[in-house]
C-alpha cells in the first residue's frame, strides 16, 4: 500500500517512455524485517506473464518492454510496482498490510475474511512486540483497542491484570473475558482475584506463560453476535490469541533477542518524618489528656530515652529494579511443513526490595501436511514463572503487608510502639526490616499447554477438524512468617505452603464448510466440544519450628503440624455448536451462530442452555452509487444482535456443605464435627446476556485513513450473585440469579496514515471507549458488595448494588470540612448518632430525610447524622477511557508512542483514610494531615484534630476518601533503529531504547490512578489499599535476526 | 431458549465424544462433591449424623460466640470491665458511644445465628418426643443450643428475627425483628422441650444436661423478673434455681480456685460447659481477650488481656469482701502480678505513699482478670481453657435475689448467699470474707445490693456483668455510669495522685460515661448492626433500637 503512490506515478513515467528491448531481471524480495519472502508473485502489469519467489526470495523474469512495470503481491502484503527501466536487479521490500481488507482475521471455530466481518471485532497485531521490551502482553492491548479497558497497574513483577470488555456486565461474578489461544480455550478461572478458588493463592496474570515475542496476532470479540459462539462464557467478551507460526524462507531464521531494564516507582507518599512522628505522639498522648478531661500540665515526651534515628521506609525499599529479557526463535517453513520455536529467559526484580519474577518459557508450533489432505497442527508451550515476594504484597488485612508495612510503619529505628502506644524495643514486630529478614513468600507455576490438531479435506466444499487442548497447570506458594513477624512470633514460626493442580482439556470436533455459487457464497461451521477441568487444591500449616533456618522448605519440621484443606473440584461443559456465513457479490453478509451449552455447575434442570446470535453487515461501498462518490474506499454498515451468557460460579453453588470443624473429645483430643457450612441453590441457572451492536467501518483515501465507530446496548439479567444473607439464616452467602445490568456505549477507533513518502512513514491511531452502566433491576432491593477487609477500621463493604446506578457505586458519608468553633457555637449543627461533635471533628453533612410536612417525601434534615444520612458518595466505573498512538519512521529509524487515559473514574481510597485516622499512635500517618490537622489555635478545615476518636467512626466511609482518579499517561515511548548489514550471516539488526509510564497527569494522591486492589472481583472495585505502586521503567535491548 | 429436548442434544453431543473417544462415563455432567459433606449425604451414617449435633456445641464455641467475640463487646462495653489501653476498634463500646458500625457488634450476632442455624437444622431433622432416644437426645441438644442464643440475643438487640426452620434460600432469609415477647416465649418453649428431651446423664459432658435446660430457665425468669417485677416470675426463678441446687447432680467445688484449673475441667459445678483444647482449630481465644496479659508470667500465648476491671467496680467488690482481696478477687481483679522480665506490676489502687519496687506502666493500670490462661496455647487463638457458660454458684445468687423480692429481707436469701462467701473463705488464707447476719442489712434495697454485689465478686469475667448491670432498667445503669465517674474524679484528684508523678494514672481509657437519660437508654441495648439492615432486607433503617 504504502509504495502505491509512488508506483502510480513510475506508471505515468513509464507509459510516456519509448518500448525497448526486453531483458531479464533479478532480485530478492524481503520483508522489512529482512527475512526473505518466497511465493511472492511478480507480473508484468497488464499481462499474464509472471513469477513467483523461490524459498529465498530469489526471482527471475524475462520482461519484453523497457518499459515494462512489475507488480510484487503477496497475501498481507502492501502491493508494490516497479517500473524497470534502467534496472536489472530489483531488491524489493514488501511492507505488511494491516488495514488490508483481504486480510483474515481469526473468529470463534473459524478465520474470516475482515471484509465479511459482521460483528464487533477488534485486531491488535504484534508488529512490534517484544522489540519493545513488553513484559507482558496484557500491556499490548492497553489503549490500543477501542472498547477494551486493561488495568495492568500494579508494579508486581508478573502481576495480576484486569480486562474488562464494554463495560462491567456483572455484578458479582469475574468480569474477565475469555482467553482463548490458538483456538483452544484457556481456563484461566482462579488466575483472576476475586474467584473464590484463588483462596490463598497469589492472583496472577493469565497471560503470564505467553511471551510477547510469540504472539503474531490477537483479536477481541467485543459484541454479543462474535461472541455467542462461545456461549456460556462469552459474556465478558472473548480475547483470541494466535502464536506465530514458521516463516518460509531457505534456511530457517533465527533471532536472538534481549532487553535490559530498569524500573522506578513513580511516586513516594508523602509520609511523616521520623522526627514528626515523635511529635505527632507526643501531641497525641497530651491531647487525650485534655479530650477526656484530665491533667492537662503533662510533660511526656517520647521516647525520651531513646534517640530518635529516623527511617524513611519507601526511600529504603522502594530501590531502582532491574529487568532483564533474552529469547531466541527459529522459524522455517516449506511447502509441507512449517516449524517455529522459541526459548526464553526473563528475570525482573520488583521495586520493592526482596520481590522478584522469574519466567522460563519454551514453545513448539509444528504444522505438517501429512498427505495432501490431512495436516497436522501441534502447539506446545511449557513455563516455570518464579515468584519472590510479590504475592506477599497483597492484601492481608491491616498493615501486615509488605507495602502497608513500608507505608504505614513508624518511621523509626529500633524503637516502637506496642498497641497499647507505648515504647517497647520488643514490639518491633512487622517493621520492613522484619518483613525482609523474617518472611518468605515463593510461589512456582509450571504450566504446559499443548493442542494437537487434524485438519481433513474430507470434501471439496468440506473440511473437518479434530482437536484436543489440554492445559496443566501447578502452583505452589510456600510462606514463612519467623518470628520478627508478629504473627510467626507468636507461634514459633509459622510455614504455610498452598498448592493448585488443575488439568484442563477441551476437544473439539468441527466441520466446515464452504460453497460458493455465483454471487453466493455459504460457509461455516458446525462442531460438538468438550470441556473439563480437575482441581485439586491443598493447604498445609506448620508452627513451632526450631529456628528459622530452613522456612518452609521443611514444613515437618514444626513441632505442630496441620492440614488446613484437601479438596477437588470437577468442572464440566459440553457444548453443541453452530456458525453460517453467507455472502452475496461480498457486498452483503450475513452471519448466524448458536451454541448449546451445558455444565455441571448448575442446578438440575437448568444445566443447559442455548445462545443464538445473528448479523449482517452491508458494503456500501462495494454499490456503485458510492464507489462514484469517490470519498470512500470502503464503508461498511455492520448490524448484530446475540445472546451470550454466563456460568462464573464457584463449583459446587447449586449444593448445600458442611464444613469440618474440631471439638475436644472428654479427653482434650481432637475430633472432627460437621457445621452447616454454604447454602447451595439448587435452581441455579445461566447469566444471560443480550446485546445489540451496531457499527460503521469507514475508509478514505484508499484506507490510509480508517475509521470505526460501534455502539451497543448490553443488557444482562439473571445475574450470578454471591449475595450476603442476613445473618439471621446462619449463613454468609447464598448464589442466586437476580437482578439487570444494561451497559451502553460508544466505542471509536481511527487510524491514520499521514505521511508516506520519500522513506517517511508517519502514521497516527486514537481510540476512544464511552461506556454507561446502569442497574435496571435489583427486585427492589439494595446489595452491598463484600467486605474490604478484616481490619476493623477497613472492613465493612464500599461498594453497593441499587437500582437506577451504576454498578458498585461507593456509599457512604458526604462531608464538608471540619467542624470549627463557630459551627459548635452557633447550636446548628447535628448530632453523631445522638452526640455532641466537637469542634476539629470532620463535618458531616446532614442529609434531607425528615419528612416534615407529611407528604411522605424527606424534606428536611432531621438533625442526626445517623446510617440514613449515608449516600452514593463515588462512582468506580470512567466515564470514558481513551489511547492515543503515533509512529514515525524514516529509512531504519522508527519512533512511536502510546497515550492512554481514563476519565471520570473515582477510586476509594483507602490508604488514604488510614494515613489520615488518627486514634492509632503505632502507624505512620501523612505528613499534611499531621502538620494541617485542626488545632484549636490553628484550626484547619481540611484535616480534623489529631484526637476527633476517629475510631468512633470506625468503618465510617465518608467522601474524604474518595478521590477522582482521572489520568493521562505517557504508557510508551520507543525509539528504534533497525540496520541491514550486507553480510551472510544476518539479516538485520535492531537497537531500541522505550520508557513506559513516562509521565502521569493526575490529580489521585495515591500511587498511582490506575490502582484497583481487588482485580477481577466485581463486588469490591475501585479499592486503594497496600497496593504495590506503579512503576516508571526505562528499557533498551537489540533484536537481531540471522 | 431450548431448540431440542436435552436428552436429543446430550446425545449429539456424546457423539462427538464419543468420536473423540474420550470419555464414556454415564452422567457426566453430574456435579460431584469430594471434599466436603453436603444435605444429601449428611445422614449417610450413624457417625455422620452424630458429628453434626456436636457440631451445634461447637458453633457455641466459635469464634464469633463464646471462643472470642462475646468476651470484646461484652467486656468493653459492661460498664463494670472495660478497655485496656490499645485495642481502639474498641474505643466506642468502651466510651459507650456504639454506633451500628462499631466493631464486633456484627460478629456476635453473626455468631449466636450460626448456632440457631446448626440448631435449626438438627431440629428440622428430627420429630418431638421421638421413640428414639438418641434422636430425641439429638433435638433436646439442639432446642437448648437454640434457646440459649435466642436468649442471649434478645437481651442484647431486643427484637430479632425469630427464625425457626433452616432457611434454604435467599427470598425466605429477610426476617423482620419479632416481638420481645414472642421470642421470650419461643426460649421458654425450647428449654421445656429440651428438658423433656435430653438425658439426665450425657456420655459426652460437653452436651447440656437436662439440667442445665433447668438452670436457663431460672435464669430467664430472673431477667423477666428484672423487668417485669412480677411476683409469678421471681418466683419461677427462685424455684426453678432451687431445683436445680436441691435436685440436680451439681455441687459446689471446694475451692473457688479449681473452678479455673485447666486440669480440672467439668467440675461438679458446672452446668453448661464449653469444651476448648489447645488443638488446632479447637482452642479458644477468651482467654487472651480476658486473661492476663502477655507480660504476665503465665499468661497465654500472645494473649492481649484486653479486658479489664473498672476502678469503680474494683471498689465495690473489694468493699463487698470485707476489704482485703478473697480468693474470688486474686482471680477476678487481679492487682500485682509477676511479669516475664521478673519485676512486679502493680496496678490499682495505688495510692500516695505507696512504695513498690517497680514503676507500674500505664497499661497495666486497672486490675485485670485472671480465670483464664494456658500457658500452653498454640497462638493467641488456641488456648484450652474450657468456659463455663452457666454454673451452680449462678444458681444460688439467683434464689438469694428473688427470694428478697419474695419475701424481703429474708434470712433464706442471706443464707444462699453466704454459701457462696464461705466457699471463697475456704479457699485461701484469708478470714474473710465474713458470713453475712440479718442485722448487716436495713432494707430490702440494701440486701439487693449486697446480691448483686456478690454476683460481681463471684462471677466476674464470665459474661454475666453486661446484663447484671441492664436488667434492672435505666436507673441502675445510672447509678453504675455515676460511680465509675466519680471514680474518675477522684483520680483526677490530688488524692488519687501516686508517688511516681502525674504520668502514671495516664490512661487512654479514662472515659467518663454519658448520664443524660437518653444515652443511658440507648446504653440498655446494642443497635441493631449496619451489616444487619444492609443485608436483611426485612429490617430497615427505621427499625433501629432507640437512639441509635
Amino acid at each position: 500500500m504504502k509504495k502505491m503512490m509512488l508506483g502510480l506515478i513510475i506508471l505515468l513515467v513509464s507509459v510516456i517512455g519509448f518500448a525497448q528491448d526486453g531483458k531479464t531481471i533479478t532480485g530478492k524480495v524481503t520483508d522489512v524485517s529482512g527475512i526473505s519472502l518466497p511465493g511472492v508473485s511478480i507480473s508484468i502489469k497488464g499481462t499474464t506473464i509472471g513469477t513467483i519467489t523461490d524459498l529465498e526470495g530469489n526471482f527471475s523474469l524475462k520482461t519484453s518492454n523497457e518499459n515494462d512495470v512489475i507488480v510484487f503481491s503477496f497475501i498481507g502484503f502492501a502491493n508494490q510496482e516497479i517500473t524497470t527501466k534502467g534496472k536489472v536487479t530489483v531488491n524489493v521490500v514488501l511492507i505488511e498490510d494491516a488495514t488490508d481488507l483481504d486480510e483474515v482475521v481469526v473468529v470463534g471455530y473459524g478465520e474470516m475474511k475482515k471484509s465479511d466481518l459482521t460483528g464487533s471485532v477488534a485486531s491488535v497485531s504484534f508488529k512490534n512486540a517484544g522489540e519493545t521490551g513488553m513484559p507482558s502482553v496484557d500491556q499490548l492491548i492497553q489503549g490500543r483497542a477501542a472498547g477494551v479497558y486493561v488495568r495492568n497497574s500494579s508494579g508486581v513483577p508478573g502481576g495480576a491484570v484486569d480486562i474488562q470488555v464494554r463495560g462491567n456486565g456483572s455484578m458479582s461474578g469475574s468480569t474477565q473475558p475469555l482467553y482463548v489461544v490458538d483456538g483452544m480455550i484457556l481456563d484461566t478461572e482462579g488466575d483472576v482475584s476475586g474467584s473464590s478458588s484463588t483462596i490463598g493463592m497469589a492472583s496472577s496474570n493469565p497471560f503470564a506463560f505467553l511471551s510477547p515475542e510469540d504472539i503474531q496476532n490477537m483479536e477481541i470479540l467485543k459484541d454479543a453476535s462474535a461472541t455467542a459462539i462461545y456461549g456460556a462464557r462469552g459474556a465478558n467478551g472473548v480475547i483470541l490469541i494466535t502464536t506465530k507460526k514458521g516463516k518460509k524462507g531457505k534456511k530457517g531464521t533465527i533471532t536472538y533477542s534481549n532487553s535490559f531494564s530498569f524500573s522506578e516507582v513513580t511516586k513516594k507518599l508523602p509520609m511523616m518524618s521520623g522526627n514528626q512522628y515523635a511529635d505527632f505522639v507526643n501531641e497525641m498522648d497530651s491531647l487525650e489528656w485534655v479530650a477526656d478531661g484530665m491533667a492537662d500540665d503533662l510533660n511526656y515526651t517520647y521516647p525520651d530515652t531513646v534517640e530518635i534515628r529516623s527511617r524513611d521506609w519507601q526511600d529504603e525499599y522502594f530501590d531502582p529494579a532491574f529487568t532483564q529479557n533474552h529469547r531466541i526463535s527459529f522459524s522455517k517453513a516449506d511447502d509441507k511443513s512449517n516449524t517455529f520455536f522459541s526459548i526464553g529467559y526473563m528475570n525482573s526484580d520488583g521495586v520493592i526490595k526482596s520481590t522478584g519474577f522469574s519466567k522460563y518459557d519454551m514453545r513448539l508450533n509444528n504444522n505438517r501436511m501429512i498427505t495432501d489432505k490431512l495436516k497436522l497442527t501441534t502447539n506446545f508451550n511449557a513455563a516455570r514463572i518464579e515468584n519472590d515476594m510479590t504475592v506477599g504484597t497483597e492484601i492481608l488485612g491491616g498493615n501486615r503487608s509488605m507495602v502497608g508495612s513500608i507505608v504505614f510503619s513508624q518511621p523509626l529505628e529500633n524503637v516502637a510502639l506496642n498497641e497499647d502506644g507505648d515504647f517497647d524495643p520488643d514490639e518491633m514486630y512487622n517493621s520492613p526490616d522484619n518483613w525482609l529478614n523474617d518472611h518468605s513468600d515463593k510461589g512456582i507455576e509450571n504450566i504446559f499447554v499443548s493442542k494437537i490438531a487434524l485438519n481433513y479435506d474430507l470434501h471439496k466444499h468440506i473440511k473437518l477438524e479434530g482437536r484436543i487442548g489440554a492445559d496443566y497447570k501447578n502452583k505452589t506458594r510456600d510462606r514463612y512468617f519467623g518470628r520478627g513477624i508478629r504473627r510467626g512470633e507468636d507461634v514459633g514460626g509459622l510455614g504455610e505452603k498452598y498448592g493448585t493442580e488443575s488439568f484442563h482439556w477441551v476437544s473439539d470436533l468441527l466441520v466446515k464448510f464452504n460453497y460458493e455459487f455465483g454471487d453466493h457464497r455459504l460457509n461455516g461451521t458446525v462442531g460438538g466440544t468438550a470441556d473439563q477441568k480437575i482441581l485439586n487444591r491443598y493447604k498445609l500449616t506448620s508452627t513451632f519450628f526450631i529456628d528459622d533456618y530452613l522456612e518452609s522448605g521443611a514444613m515437618h519440621g514444626g513441632a505442630v503440624q496441620q492440614i488446613d484443606y484437601t479438596t477437588k473440584q470437577n468442572i464440566m461443559y459440553h457444548s453443541l455448536l453452530f456458525r453460517a456465513n453467507y455472502s452475496f457479490k461480498g457486498k452483503i453478509n450475513v452471519t448466524a451462530t448458536g451454541r448449546q451449552d451445558y455444565s455441571n455447575k448448575l442446578g438440575e434442570g437448568m444445566e443447559g442452555a442455548f445462545f443464538p446470535s445473528f448479523a449482517t453487515a452491508y458494503r456500501l461501498s462495494e454499490e456503485s452509487f458510492i464507489r462514484d462518490l469517490n470519498i470512500f474506499s470502503n464503508l461498511k454498515v455492520r448490524a448484530g444482535w446475540g445472546q451470550v451468557g454466563s456460568s462464573n460460579v464457584p463449583a459446587f453453588a447449586t449444593r448445600s456443605t458442611f464444613n469440618f470443624a474440631t471439638q475436644p473429645d472428654e479427653n482434650g483430643n481432637p475430633q472432627k464435627i460437621l457445621v452447616p457450612g454454604q447454602l447451595g441453590n439448587p435452581n441455579l441457572t445461566w447469566e444471560t446476556s443480550e446485546q445489540i451492536n451496531v457499527g460503521l467501518d469507514f475508509g478514505f483515501l484508499d484506507q490510509k485513513l480508517t475509521l470505526t465507530v460501534d455502539a451497543y446496548d448490553k443488557y444482562s439479567k439473571s445475574q450470578l450473585q454471591r449475595v450476603t444473607l442476613p445473618a439471621s439464616a446462619g449463613y454468609a452467602y447464598q448464589w442466586i440469579n437476580l437482578g439487570s445490568v444494561q451497559n451502553r456505549g460508544i466505542e471509536l477507533a481511527l487510524n491514520a496514515t499521514v505521511f508516506d513518502r520519500n522513506h517517511w512513514n508517519i502514521n497516527f491511531g486514537g481510540n476512544f471507549s464511552l461506556n454507561r452502566n446502569e442497574i435496571k433491576d435489583m427486585g427492589g432491593v439494595t446489595y452491598f458488595g463484600e467486605n474490604i477487609g478484616n481490619n476493623e477500621e477497613i472492613k465493612n463493604p464500599i461498594n453497593i448494588f441499587q437500582e437506577g446506578e451504576a454498578v458498585g457505586v461507593f456509599y457512604g458519608f458526604e462531608t464538608n470540612g471540619i467542624i470549627q468553633q463557630e459551627d459548635v457555637d452557633g447550636g446548628e449543627l447535628p448530632t453523631y448518632y445522638g452526640s455532641e461533635l466537637p469542634a476539629g471533628n470532620i463535618k458531616f453533612v446532614d442529609q434531607i430525610t425528615e419528612d416534615t410536612d407529611g407528604d411522605g417525601i424527606p424534606d428536611a434534615p432531621d438533625g442526626n447524622i445517623d446510617s440514613k444520612d449515608q449516600t452514593i458518595i463515588g462512582d468506580p466505573n470512567p466515564d470514558f477511557v481513551y489511547g492515543f498512538n503515533g509512529s514515525v519512521t524514516y529509512k531504519g529509524f522508527n519512533f512511536n508512542f502510546l497515550f492512554t487515559g481514563v476519565q471520570g473514574r473515582d477510586v476509594f481510597n483507602a490508604n488514604y483514610g488510614r494515613s489520615n485516622n488518627f486514634h492509632n499512635e503505632g502507624t505512620n500517618k501523612l505528613e499534611d494531615a499531621y502538620l494541617n490537622a485542626w488545632r484549636s489555635d490553628a484550626p484547619s478545615n481540611t484535616h480534623p484534630r489529631l484526637d476527633y476518636a476517629s475510631n468512633t467512626f470506625s468503618a465510617t466511609y465518608t467522601d474524604r476518601w474518595v478521590e477522582d482518579a482521572s489520568f493521562l499517561k505517557l504508557s510508551n515511548v520507543t525509539l528504534s533503529y533497525t540496520w541491514r548489514p550486507n553480510i551472510e550471516l544476518i539479516q538485520s539488526v535492531k537497537v531500541f531504547a522505550t520508557g513506559t509510564n513516562l509521565l502521569t497527569f493526575t490529580n489521585y494522591s495515591g500511587f498511582d490512578p490506575e490502582v484497583d486492589a481487588f482485580k477481577g472481583n466485581p463486588r469490591k472495585v475501585g479499592i486503594d489499599m497496600n497496593s504495590f505502586p506503579a512503576v516508571r521503567s526505562y528499557v533498551g535491548g537489540v533484536n537481531i535476526v540471522f | 431458549m431450548r431448540l431440542l429436548k436435552i436428552k436429543q442434544m446430550k446425545n449429539i453431543i456424546y457423539l462427538f465424544i464419543a468420536l473423540l473417544a474420550f470419555s464414556s462415563c454415564e452422567n457426566m455432567l453430574e456435579e460431584e462433591v469430594y471434599d466436603t459433606r453436603t444435605l444429601e449425604d449428611i445422614y449417610e451414617t450413624p457417625e455422620s449424623a452424630n458429628a453434626i449435633v456436636l457440631g451445634v456445641i461447637k458453633s457455641f464455641g466459635g469464634y464469633n460466640y463464646y471462643s472470642a467475640q462475646m468476651h470484646q463487646v461484652l467486656g468493653f462495653h459492661s460498664g463494670i470491665t472495660g478497655r485496656r489501653a490499645g485495642a481502639n476498634s474498641a474505643k466506642p463500646l468502651a466510651q459507650m458511644a456504639v454506633t451500628p458500625n462499631t466493631a464486633w457488634i456484627d460478629r456476635i450476632y453473626d455468631g449466636m445465628y450460626e448456632t440457631i442455624a446448626s440448631a435449626n437444622f438438627v431440629i428440622s431433622t428430627t420429630v418431638e418426643n421421638s421413640e428414639n432416644e438418641i434422636e430425641r437426645n439429638a433435638r433436646g441438644v439442639a432446642m437448648f443450643s437454640r434457646a440459649v442464643s435466642y436468649f442471649n440475643l434478645v437481651r442484647l438487640y431486643g427484637g430479632v428475627p425469630l427464625v425457626l426452620e433452616p432457611i434454604l434460600n435467599e427470598e425466605e432469609s429477610h426476617i423482620p425483628r419479632a416481638d420481645v415477647g414472642d421470642i421470650y416465649e419461643q426460649i421458654e418453649k425450647d428449654l421445656f422441650e429440651a428438658w423433656n428431651s435430653l438425658y439426665e446423664n450425657q456420655e459426652v459432658s460437653a452436651l447440656p444436661s437436662k439440667w442445665a435446660a433447668k438452670a436457663f430457665l431460672a435464669k430467664v425468669y430472673l431477667q423477666l423478673a428484672s423487668e417485669s417485677k412480677s411476683v409469678e416470675d421471681w418466683t419461677k426463678a427462685r424455684d426453678y434455681a432451687l431445683e436445680v441446687i436441691n435436685d440436680g447432680k451439681y455441687s459446689l467445688v471446694g475451692k473457688y480456685q479449681d473452678l479455673f484449673n485447666l486440669k480440672n475441667e467439668f467440675t461438679s459445678e458446672s452446668i453448661f460447659e464449653l469444651a476448648f483444647a489447645a488443638i488446632p482449630d479447637g482452642g479458644c481465644a477468651f482467654p487472651n481477650i480476658i486473661g492476663a496479659h502477655q507480660n504476665t508470667e503465665g499468661a497465654s500465648l500472645g494473649a492481649w488481656g484486653r479486658v479489664i476491671i473498672l476502678r469503680a467496680a474494683y471498689d465495690r467488690m473489694l468493699n463487698a469482701v470485707g476489704g482485703v482481696e478473697d480468693e474470688r478477687m486474686k482471680l477476678g481483679a487481679l492487682t500485682s502480678w509477676n511479669r516475664h522480665n521478673g519485676t512486679i506490676a502493680i496496678s490499682y489502687p495505688v495510692k500516695k505513699g505507696t512504695k513498690v519496687n517497680d514503676q507500674a506502666t500505664s497499661y497495666l493500670f486497672y486490675p485485670g482478670i485472671n480465670k483464664w490462661n494456658d500457658p500452653g496455647s498454640l497462638d493467641r487463638n488456641t488456648a484450652g481453657n474450657n468456659f463455663m457458660v452457666c454454673r451452680l454458684a449462678e444458681m444460688y445468687l439467683i434464689a438469694a435475689e428473688a427470694e428478697n423480692e419474695i419475701n424481703p429481707l429474708s434470712q433464706t436469701a442471706i443464707d444462699h448467699l453466704n454459701v457462696l462467701r464461705e466457699r471463697s473463705r475456704n479457699s485461701g488464707s484469708t478470714s474473710l470474707p465474713v458470713d453475712y447476719t440479718l442485722a448487716d442489712f436495713s432494707t430490702q434495697e440494701e440486701l439487693f445490693d449486697a446480691v448483686m454485689d456478690e454476683r460481681l465478686v463471684e462471677l466476674t469475667g464470665e459474661l454475666h456483668s453486661w446484663f447484671d448491670v441492664r436488667r434492672h432498667g435505666v436507673d441502675y445503669l445510672s447509678k453504675i455510669f455515676q460511680a465509675h465517674n466519680d471514680n474518675l474524679d477522684y483520680i483526677r484528684s490530688s488524692e488519687g495522685q501516686s508517688v511516681y508523678g502525674s504520668g502514671i494514672y495516664k490512661s487512654a481509657n479514662d472515659f467518663y460515661f454519658p448520664l443524660d437519660a437518653p444515652s443511658v437508654e440507648r446504653n440498655l441495648l446494642l443497635p441493631i448492626p449496619s451489616t444487619v439492615i444492609q443485608s436483611n432486607n426485612a429490617i430497615g433503617l427505621e427499625d433501629q433500637n432507640p437512639g441509635y
